[in-house]
């Protein structure tokens, strides 16, 4: 038998660069006369724009070029842009300003000094109009209106309303006619944000003969230039993304953003290459955060503790323009049904419009805060009803072949032995038994178990779709791997070359990973949809199968044998159960000889989708979602001390389902990340926006977790799937959905240890005050 | 990001520095470590037209101690410095200990005693940019006419956040300051004016050359806790000092000091008092704790919630004294 | 003190100068400013970007460098204030092109994601084994406190680090 590298703990192929210095990330490319890009941002949250006056700015001597709205008038982004959710976003602000930090103005100079002295030369007027910050003032009739939106079917008089989705099945009041019990419950998680430690950065060229060249920090290069060619009004064929390292993005970077266009039009008024990077605290205070929402949870459920029904309103509040939010809330429904039956539902996501800045997706993409709520009340439900919280999940998680109610089916589902084992391996039940037992003891020391779940989809539609890859014989052997992905730290390049290395027989240095270039590399979906692995791997997959079998009938030629009688091993064909062998270097050279010049190039490609002509409706949910979903069940320990209040996060454990681990090293990277970034946000993450303005933008001001703060993390993989021989396999997503089980699994261990609920997050206990009066 | 343009000095000798920042007229800035006063001059906040470096003037770089006199130590030396050498360690641990807990490593590499002491006050409303600063109107330390904290106040509330003040206080250690006009020795306490606007007094021209710590104060229980959101990086949101004097099972002096929790370190009335001539105990704890949390009175100008800041100094005065029991 | 090699390149105007600094054992002849940092020079005027700027104000530790063997951070140091100091960079901990143990630890164990943390983790991680060879969890909590990283958790890194020090 062959000798696997799939499931292997392959270190990652980028390391040697990233560890040296050598990676070079957008914000280190230097190039000759390089000219520095600044933005002018609205000091307003909301006012008219009377008007902008650039004469002394662009006077300035070593100013090169002034832009503003008027030079992209009426020029439009959206996170979504569909017929009912049109592009609302100007890539710089036309008429009128509707947050604070909305990107007015861009200049280029010589230096930044010049750049900033530009800016402050900028005169603006404005004329300010009201504003509305809170989500359920916005939605007031009366409120100011922040754009002239229409929602047909919008359900309830309300204002300011960017997206609503709605979906209803099942018998919703006998449900709760029959109910044992109905819990109300209103969880409010704060804004949290992503903290990528590479700034976000951009550098444009647009180079003598028409080409514009950028780098940027994103998560695909394709979606950037599509975007890119859209806005700017060019061919996608004259804008070429390069690939640059990206320091991490986990969802904040997928959107573009108003710096990229106006790098590259200042760099096409000027000719020359033009750089932006973003300062950490323009961050923190204007770029996109993850999102925030309100959900109310009315949950009917019988004696046994098996859910009814759920009435759920959830209140979405996506900034200033649509961002992300509509998508959220549509998110949110596919996260609330997916771990457990529900037969009955009445769900209503509302996305409303306030003067705050814009929103984007954080890992997890909803399913953070609808499982902290889902998991939480679960829990509220358990101790009600006197049942564990074992117990409950265990009577109604998903099994195995059930089908969701938008038609999708979980097919090899491991979610039931992701509770099991969790429990298990933790001892969950005796130790959640005693915490309980010791709520009322003496020390003010009290230790807490909880448990989440969760599940996540693997990858849908949404442009562009596909991936493609192609891999190409190098004269002495060895293979080049083309792929469009873009590896943002997730170690998408390491992961794609042990599929080759897996199909070729060959070692991991003997394949060169030519990645993220939109010029030189076929299509790819990108690395923000969770489908990475399924649809680019796939297609790598295929494109080596391809090669392989080009490979295999040159050497059956000069072997005389047929190929199903050959094996590869250490570059060299055999013959099986024999040592007759040539070399993949003869291989090659027969076949380009025998082919008048053909050399072996494999092709492979794969869709996100297959069936399906569209993704799913972002209006009632429906229609197919995903073809492949992962689960996982969660288990956090605390200890809090009362006296103090302080929560300390002992333990996380992951079992998870996710198909298999096609390199555990960096699936665990995975996990690990996910559940600090939970942990920051369960006890410490908020994003405090008073009227528009951040108050805590840096990172002494932002509690994320630091050093001290690292949980100890243990994990299980649930393998359902595998991976074999001319078949397409299916992996279930890593990377996102592991925030979300623990996230609600720290909130009921906080419960277990001290008796009381948190339906907000951060969660804060006050330090004991009864000696202070 | 880049700074201000300045132009940079590094005297070799206290008078020379002295010498040249009396002739400087576009402003002349003391630079120690750096690492509070160049994020301020990043962030515009400050924009000296000079810096006077005291790296390189050795008379600064001293640690000793001798007997009958006490313990000196140079402004110049650093944070590790302080937490690691043999003759802090042996005459006054506490002061190590409160040493680790300053910021970073990085940070505790450059930042200096002198520094630390002379931290500028802080505000989530003032350690900004001017780009951020353009949407929120100038408060007291921007040169405005408002608070965004205390909206009717008439003064700039922002915080003392200086870990090593308190602890130097509550041991009666003094400062001496070196001016064209000579040398002074005075208590540490005295720095402190208590505006944040201009958190220290006369400070322009002078320069802190060393800290002693008498040798009586060497002989008392020292410590200090500091409550923060992180277990590294952060200021303290708030943070208690404590020195005791015992004697014959009885408690002959107290000093408490506050960080954190105002424009200045607080140094906590009837202290003393209270626990003068009784034996340590659980009790006097927890009396010295409530009157702690009566002389804190922090404001919503940092991260975290005022009164838990104010219950975490009652809770960890409680914590010192408690641990001196035994 | 070694100042002798600072000269004013044009006193009235501005306060530009020439001077030497000690980068990765050589010596570099840069003209800077005043208020240059030492991360602007090694970034912009010696091409040594594997020190990076995550936010400037000296939060994040991306930009650690060491200065005589203790870890810095660049952002906040002046060029013209670390003349005649030892300045090692990650491009010199690997001389020679052969990666350190801490280096080939931390890509073994997965302690290296997004890559952007890494230079000023591995330099910190460097200066605390070359004070401390067996340093006890705690010593490498203090000593990464001022390294924040957003993609492992810590974890993995903290792991990359005491496998080093148990080969020791």
């Amino acid at each position: 038998m062959m000798e696997t590298i799939i499931g292997k703990r392959v270190p990652r192929i980028d390391g040697p660069a990233k560890v040296t210095g050598e990676a070079k990330y957008t914000v280190d490319i230097q190039m000759p006369g390089m000219l520095c890009a600044k933005i002018l941002r609205s000091p307003l949250p909301h006012a008219r724009i009377l008007n902008i006056d650039t004469g002394k700015a662009s006077r300035i001597p070593g100013v090169k070029a002034v832009i503003t709205g008027k030079d992209a008038w009426d020029v439009r982004h959206g996170f979504v842009e569909t017929p009912r959710y049109p592009a609302d976003q100007y890539v710089l602000a036309n008429d009128r300003v509707r947050y604070l930090g909305e990107e007015v103005a861009a200049v280029a100079a010589v230096d930044d000094d010049t750049a900033m002295e530009a800016l402050d030369a900028i005169d603006v007027s404005y004329e300010e109009i009201p504003a509305v910050f809170d989500i359920f003032e916005a939605m007031k009739p009366g409120a100011p209106e922040i754009h002239p939106v229409e929602i047909p079917d919008l359900i309830g008089d309300f204002k300011n309303i960017g997206g609503q989705c709605a979906n209803s099945y099942g018998d919703i009041e006998a449900a709760f006619a029959r109910a044992h019990l109905i819990r109300k419950d209103r969880f409010e998680p704060e804004l949290r944000t992503h903290c990528y430690l590479e700034p976000q950065a951009t550098v444009a060229h647009y180079d003598a003969a028409g080409i514009l060249h950028v780098w940027t920090s994103g998560m695909g290069t394709f979606r950037k230039r599509m975007h890119l060619s859209r806005i700017l009004n060019i061919p996608a064929s004259r804008v070429h993304v390069h690939k640059s390292w990206v320091g991490g993005a986990f969802g904040g970077k997928i959107d573009l953003f108003s710096h990229e266009f106006c790098t590259s039009l200042l760099s096409m008024k000027t000719g020359k290459p033009v750089r932006y990077a973003a300062e950490r605290e323009e961050i923190f205070s204007y770029f996109r955060h993850s999102q925030n929402m309100i959900m109310d949870f009315e949950t009917a459920v019988d004696r046994e503790g098996i859910l009814l029904g759920q009435r759920v309103r959830c209140y979405n509040d996506c900034g200033a323009y649509r961002g992300s939010g509509v998508v959220l809330i549509f998110t949110t429904w596919g996260y609330l049904v997916l771990p457990y039956r529900m037969p009955a539902l009445d769900y209503i996501g509302y996305s409303v419009y306030t003067n705050n800045p814009v929103r984007a997706p954080q890992r997890g993409h909803a399913a953070p805060k609808i499982r902290f709520a889902g998991e939480t009340q679960m829990d509220m439900i358990a101790a009600d009803l006197g049942i564990d919280p074992l117990t409950i999940r265990l009577r109604n998680a998903r099994r195995p072949g059930e089908a969701l109610p938008n038609g999708d089916n979980i097919r090899k589902a491991g979610l039931i032995e992701c509770i099991r084992q969790a429990a298990e391996k933790t001892d969950f039940v005796r130790k959640y038994e005693r915490n309980r037992a010791l709520q009322k003891a003496a020390s003010p020391i009290k230790h807490g178990i909880g448990m989440g779940a969760s599940g996540y989809f693997t990858g849908t539609l949404i442009y562009p779709n596909n991936s493609a890859a192609v891999v190409k014989f190098n004269d002495d052997g060895t293979v080049h791997l083309l792929t469009g992905a873009l590896d943002i730290g997730q170690g998408a390049e390491t992961i794609l070359a042990q599929i080759v290395a897996q199909e070729l027989s060959l070692g991991m240095e003997d394949i060169q990973v030519v990645a993220g270039d939109t010029d030189a590399t076929p299509v790819d979906i990108g690395s923000w949809i969770s489908g990475l692995t399924l649809v680019t791997g796939n297609a790598v997959k295929k494109a080596a199968e391809d090669a392989r079998n080009v490979l295999l009938a040159s050497a059956s030629k000069v072997l005389q044998a047929p190929s199903g009688d050959l094996e590869m091993r250490s570059r060299r064909v055999f013959i099986k159960g024999t040592d007759r062998s040539i070399s993949f270097e003869q291989a090659v050279a027969r076949h380009i000889r025998d082919n008048d010049g053909d050399p072996i190039v494999g092709k492979g490609y794969s869709r996100g989708l297959k069936k399906a002509e569209f993704g799913p409706s972002l209006k009632n949910a429906k229609g197919t979602w995903s073809e492949s979903y992962a689960f996982d069940a969660q288990i956090a320990e605390v200890e809090v001390d009362t006296r103090t209040g302080q929560i300390k996060i002992t333990k996380a454990f992951t079992a998870h389902d996710c198909g298999f681990p096609i390199n555990p090293l960096l699936v665990e990277g995975q996990i690990d990340g996910q559940a600090s970034m939970a942990a920051g946000q369960a006890i410490a993450e908020e994003v405090v926006v008073k009227e528009g303005v951040t108050l805590n933008p840096s990172f002494l001001d932002y509690k994320l977790p630091t050093v001290h703060e690292m949980v100890e993390a243990q994990y299980v993989d649930v393998i359902t799937e595998a991976y074999e021989k001319d078949r397409e396999f299916v992996t279930k997503e890593v990377g996102e959905g592991y925030v979300s089980g623990i996230l609600g699994a720290i909130s009921n261990a906080v419960a277990n240890a001290t008796g009381k609920w948190s339906t907000k997050l951060p969660i804060k206990i006050a330090p004991d005050k009864e000696e202070e009066e | 990001m880049n700074l201000p343009r300045f132009t940079y000095h590094s005297p070799d000798s206290l008078k020379k520095c002295i010498a040249i920042l009396a002739d400087q007229k576009n402003g002349a800035q003391v630079l120690a470590g750096g690492s509070d006063l160049l994020v301020r001059m990043k962030l515009r906040l400050e924009t000296p037209g000079s810096l006077v470096s005291l790296a390189d003037i050795p008379a600064l770089q001293d640690i000793a101690y001798r007997p009958g006199k006490g313990l000196t130590m140079g402004a110049g030396i650093t944070l590790s410095l302080l937490a690691s050498d043999a003759i802090i360690q042996e005459r006054c641990p506490a002061l190590a200990d409160a040493a680790v807990l300053v910021a970073t490593n990085q940070i505790r590499t450059v930042a200096t005693v002198g520094g630390n002491i002379l931290q500028n006050t802080r505000c989530r409303y003032y350690n900004r940019s001017p780009v951020w600063g353009k949407a929120v109107a100038p408060c007291f330390k921007r040169n405005g006419a408002i608070c965004h904290v205390v909206p009717k106040g008439k003064r700039c509330f922002a915080v003392y956040q200086g870990d090593l003040a308190p602890l130097l206080i509550a041991l009666n250690t003094t400062v001496t300051i070196v001016s064209k006009k000579g040398t002074e020795e005075i208590p540490v306490e005295s720095l402190y004016s208590g505006d944040g606007k201009v958190p220290f007094n006369n400070v322009a021209g002078t320069i802190a050359t060393g800290f002693t710590i008498p040798e009586d104060s060497l002989n008392m229980r020292a410590a200090y806790r500091k409550y923060r959101l992180r277990g590294g990086i952060d200021f303290p949101l708030a943070g208690v000092a404590a020195a005791l004097k015992p004697g014959n099972g009885l408690v002959e002096d107290l000093k408490l000091c506050l960080t954190g929790v105002a424009s200045r370190p607080v140094t906590v009335p009837g202290a003393g008092e209270a626990a003068k001539g009784k034996p340590l105990s659980r009790e006097l704890a927890r009396e010295v704790g409530r009157l702690a949390y009566a002389a804190a009175h922090p404001l919503a100008n940092l991260e975290g919630d005022p009164a838990t800041r104010r219950s975490m100094i009652r809770i960890m005065t409680e914590d010192i004294l408690t641990s001196f029991i035994s | 003190m070694k100042r002798g090699n600072v000269k004013n390149l044009e006193k009235e105007k501005c306060s530009g100068k020439i001077i030497t600094l000690t980068v990765n054992g050589e010596e570099r002849l840069v003209a800077v400013e005043d208020r240059d940092t030492l991360l602007d020079v090694l970034r912009n005027k010696l091409s040594l970007t594997g020190a990076k700027e995550g936010c400037g104000t000296g939060e994040c530790g991306s930009c650690t460098v060491l200065l005589d063997g203790q870890p810095v951070l660049a952002c906040l140091m002046l060029a013209v204030g670390v003349v005649g100091k030892k300045i090692t960079t990650i491009e010199g901990i690997s001389a020679g092109g052969k990666l350190s143990p801490l280096q080939t630890a931390f890509i073994d164990h997965g302690a290296v994601q997004c890559g952007f943390c890494s230079s000023g983790m591995i330099l910190s991680s460097t200066a605390l084994l070359s004070a401390n060879a067996k340093p006890s969890r705690q010593d490498i909590r203090k000593a990464l406190e001022g390294n924040i990283c957003r993609c492992t958790g810590y974890n993995k890194i903290i792991e990359a680090i005491e496998s080093v020090k148990d080969q020791k």
